[in-house]
């Protein structure tokens, strides 16, 4: 089994005493894409820049491919490609003139991607970037980030200011960058969207990474929603006592604190023929929500 | 390499303004020679009493006084180009400099880009404040060696060695200034934080030359008249003057330039 292409244990990161990452453990594998879910303010956007040493760590390590980040932080940052949250390029620079500077850190570009990424998010490379919009300015950002030689990428929340269609673009890109083996970690708040290209998702909450028990827990807790659609009404649905109605046929909600009572739920409900049911793995945004109930957002 | 092409695209604009400011007020000062000599000979004596400080009485002195005009113009030029000029024009320069690049890049965000690139931070800054260097001293030396060529004009002449000397002197001055506008970009993070606090310095500095009970603790004490009276003529031996001055002068910018590399280090920086 090959090692992990970026593997992160005990990472802590304090501002002003105020600890924002409190011992965060994952790893991202050789042609995963792992996705990073969180509410604003999770700290999800330091613990990319700790990643890269924008942000020195106050514990923990960080490991890319065969090298400790935290020791060889240059020599961390030639095998992965960052993309920044918030798009700062230089304003005084041609669109072409920006990418020719970011991939002069690097040993040139990856020239299919580059194809790709310049078929997908098309520019106006003539052009000074303080012309381009916020969208482009992001276009641009996403030419440099994916089309480096990089065998990890680490991209915070690319699919802003992005029309739907970029979106689409892009998440086809990630997904022929992990055809290619190659491995990415990306936060974003499109959960929808992130689901479709994920492999897994972890959800960092007040600084941690979720436990897979705590996200199993908030699984389970959310499976015991179910809606169903009935043809006509129905007179009396005999269900059992744990189940309570939050919404009556024909479009029926039910709520239940047992699996065993939901089971039986859906027994009863097959016998009436209903034309549509929705009883399955509960969605990104879902589980997100359940693990964030009062968390800042 | 791509940070120093980048930072010399970003300067050379101010750098060229710099220059042509930097030669203007040379070129103004030296063809109006003659007639500031003549004001100088007739009114040195008055001006001489009511001066506020020592360095000017003894300007107004040496040249109202019956001594040789070689003297005079020497002094003159000390006064115009390194004590004015190049006092005025190349701090608000480095100041300029200073605050042009990592300040404003962290107040942009374009830093985060920066530093996130597999290129070290030592070489970051080594990079940066190589290209503000030259574009500091470049003109100081540039204008200060036309002297030497733009004199016999009005019928004077300068040794080429008291001109470099009073270079060297004036961009070891200026460096301090765009070292410590560059500490200062580290430490802080955004462009008005920087200028406040560094002219608010200057300030300071400014204030207490002109307080003749504190002077000699100005930095301005470094650069004054009395600083370049001897360079320029050329009396002075090299030698003499670096283990007197440059020396603590370098050692001061080294300094500040390791203070700025330990602080640039260990900074977060996004």
């Amino acid at each position: 089994m090959s090692p992990p292409s970026l593997e992160v244990r005990g990472l802590r990161k304090t501002f002003a005493g105020q600890e924002v990452l409190c011992g965060v453990d994952f790893e991202v594998r050789e042609g995963e894409i792992l996705g990073l879910v969180g509410p604003n303010g999770a700290g999800k956007t330091t613990l990319l820049r700790c990643l890269v040493s924008i942000l020195h760590r106050n514990a923990g390590s960080i490991r890319i491919g065969s090298i400790d980040a935290t020791r060889d932080p240059v020599g961390a940052r030639r095998l992965c490609s960052y993309l920044p949250g918030e798009t700062s390029l230089y304003d005084h620079m041609r669109g072409s003139e920006m990418l020719e500077f970011a991939s002069s850190f690097y040993e040139g570009v990856d020239p299919e991607i580059a194809r790709l990424a310049a078929e997908a998010f098309p520019l106006p490379l003539d052009q000074k970037i303080k012309h381009y919009s916020a969208g482009m300015k992001q276009k641009v950002a996403l030419r440099i980030a994916l089309s480096a030689p990089t065998p990890l990428f680490l991209i915070d929340e690319p699919d802003r200011a992005l029309d739907k269609s970029s979106r689409q673009a892009l998440y086809r890109l990630l997904l022929v960058l992990k055809s290619r083996g190659r491995s990415i970690l990306i936060s974003s708040h499109h959960l929808a969207e992130l689901t479709e290209v994920a492999d897994r998702c972890i959800y960092l909450v007040h600084g941690r990474i979720a436990s897979e028990e705590q996200v199993q827990a908030a699984q389970d807790r959310l499976s015991l929603v179910l809606r169903a659609r009935l043809p006509g009404q129905v007179e009396e649905l005999s269900l059992p006592p744990g189940v309570r109605i939050l919404e009556h046929p024909p479009e029926l909600h039910l709520e239940a604190d047992r699996i065993e009572d939901m089971n039986q739920a859906m027994e009863v409900l097959l016998a009436l023929h209903p034309s549509s049911i929705e009883y399955g793995r509960p969605s990104l945004q879902e589980i997100y929500d359940e693990l964030f109930q009062g968390a800042v957002d | 390499m791509q940070i120093v092409k980048k930072t010399w695209k970003e300067m050379r604009a101010l750098t060229l303004l710099y220059l042509m400011l930097l030669s203007l007020l040379l070129f103004l000062a030296l063809i109006y020679w003659p007639e500031s000599r003549e004001i100088f000979v007739k009114k040195g004596k008055l001006y001489s009493a009511i001066a506020p400080t020592d360095s000017l009485k003894k300007f107004f002195w040496d040249v109202a006084a019956p001594y040789a005009e070689k003297a005079a113009y020497a002094a003159y030029v000390a006064i115009q180009h390194f004590y004015k000029g190049i006092n005025i024009v190349g701090i608000a320069t480095a100041v300029l400099l200073g605050t042009g690049t990592i300040a404003k890049e962290r107040e942009r965000g374009s830093f985060e880009f920066l530093t996130s690139r597999p290129i070290s931070r030592d070489k970051i800054l080594f990079s940066i404040t190589g290209v503000l260097t030259l574009c500091l001293i470049v003109p100081i030396f540039i204008t200060s060696m036309a002297i030497a060529w733009l004199a016999p004009i009005s019928g004077q002449s300068l040794p080429l060695h008291g001109l470099v000397h009073g270079a060297i002197h004036s961009s070891l001055f200026v460096e301090l200034i765009l070292l410590l506008t560059l500490f200062f970009s580290v430490l802080m993070k955004t462009q008005v934080q920087v200028a406040t606090s560094i002219g608010a310095f200057v300030i300071f500095q400014v204030g207490i030359f002109f307080i003749t009970g504190v002077r000699k603790v100005s930095l301005f004490k470094l650069t004054d008249y009395e600083a370049y009276q001897a360079m320029i003529p050329g009396n002075v031996e090299y030698s003499r003057l670096f283990w007197s001055t440059h020396i603590w002068l370098i050692l001061a910018n080294l300094a500040l330039f390791v203070a700025t590399l330990l602080l640039f280090r260990k900074r977060d920086l996004g």
